[in-house]
């Protein structure tokens, strides 16, 4: 996700367009995984969302957003007030599941269970692009508040802090 | 070809199911927000010296001082709670930048509302942050349940502002 550094008065931001375009297409892939029945979608899913999660400048959302859909000016960059850093651990819980289901859906026979927890990456992400409610940040505000979640800070980079 | 037909009809029902709960959701939150809107004045309110207590004001005379010059400001009530990151971490300074931006014609009152019941339920507060924008005579001219961002509160109090002259 897109954020600005300290100086800029300390305002936290984030660009939205990114935000729904990254949920645009991860309702897109899981969808298209779901019908075509093609497991090997969900996890190349499962991979953008943790390369997301893990290393934002890596992410290929974010690269086909910088170098695509905003040259092309399907998009354009639109900052918000807002923390990067739930949004991104929205990212890694979405790859977690999608992680799970690929693991379901290649190993065992559970495929059900595997096409269960892609739908429901399918869902959450349809929620946050129609209405924006991040299921993951929810999440992730209520484990800082029961102290489950080290304090990540995000300043240009993290820093954990109080682990 | 049946496979994908019964699997284009499950991503469809869960479509629908995903669209009604968008629905319900949005329903319930108008529903709360225009119970909001529509209470009575604030001024009427006997916990409001108490507020401006909390706010900041230490004597009786300067809350009364303070009283007559927030009479005529539009003013936030800012609801928040200890454990609240997202109040800490983008409402304040949101807050901060409204107030630095508006000066005297605006006046920022932080709520704690697990201790203000009677405020949380008045506004019909579902979660914090929320912030509420009160015109010059009291009444809600705004509810914001979730942060609202700086530029969206200048915008609301502007409209508070130009609805009280």
């Amino acid at each position: 996700m897109e954020s600005t550094t300290a100086a800029q008065e300390r305002v936290l931001r984030v660009d939205t367009r990114l935000g729904k375009f990254s949920q645009g297409c991860t309702v897109l892939l899981t969808a298209l995984a779901f019908v075509l029945s093609q497991p090997w979608l969900v996890a190349v899913t499962a991979v953008v969302m943790a390369l997301s999660a893990l290393v934002p400048a890596a992410s290929p959302y974010r690269l086909l957003y910088k170098w695509v859909v905003v040259p092309l000016g399907i998009l354009r960059p639109r900052l918000v007030e807002d923390d990067p850093a739930p949004h991104r651990f929205a990212q890694g819980v979405g790859a977690v599941f999608l992680i799970a289901a690929s693991i379901l859906l290649f190993l065992t026979k559970a495929t059900a269970v595997g096409w269960a927890l892609d739908l429901i990456v399918f869902v959450l992400a349809g929620i946050n692009l129609t209405v924006g409610f991040c299921a993951g940040c929810f999440v992730y505000y209520h484990l800082g508040r029961l102290g489950l979640l080290p304090r990540v800070r995000y300043e240009g980079g993290f820093h954990w802090r109080g682990v | 070809m049946l496979a994908l037909l019964v699997r284009l009809g499950i991503l469809a029902l869960v479509a629908v199911l995903l669209f009604l709960i968008v629905r319900g959701g949005r329903w319930f939150v108008e529903t709360r927000r225009r119970q909001a809107l529509a209470t009575e004045p604030l001024e009427t309110l006997p916990g409001l010296e108490k507020l401006l207590a909390r706010a900041g004001q230490g004597s009786e005379a300067a809350t009364e001082k303070a009283g007559m010059e927030i009479a005529s400001a539009v003013r936030i009530l800012a609801f928040s709670s200890d454990d609240c990151r997202q109040c800490h971490q983008l409402q304040e300074p949101a807050l901060r930048r409204v107030q630095a931006a508006l000066g005297q014609r605006v006046r920022v009152i932080e709520v704690d509302a697990p201790t203000s019941p009677a405020l949380t339920r008045r506004y019909h507060i579902l979660t914090v942050p929320s912030t509420v924008i009160l015109d010059a005579q009291g009444y809600a001219h705004a509810v914001n349940y979730g942060f609202a961002s700086s530029q969206r509160l200048l915008q609301q109090v502007d409209e508070a502002l130009a609805e009280t002259v």
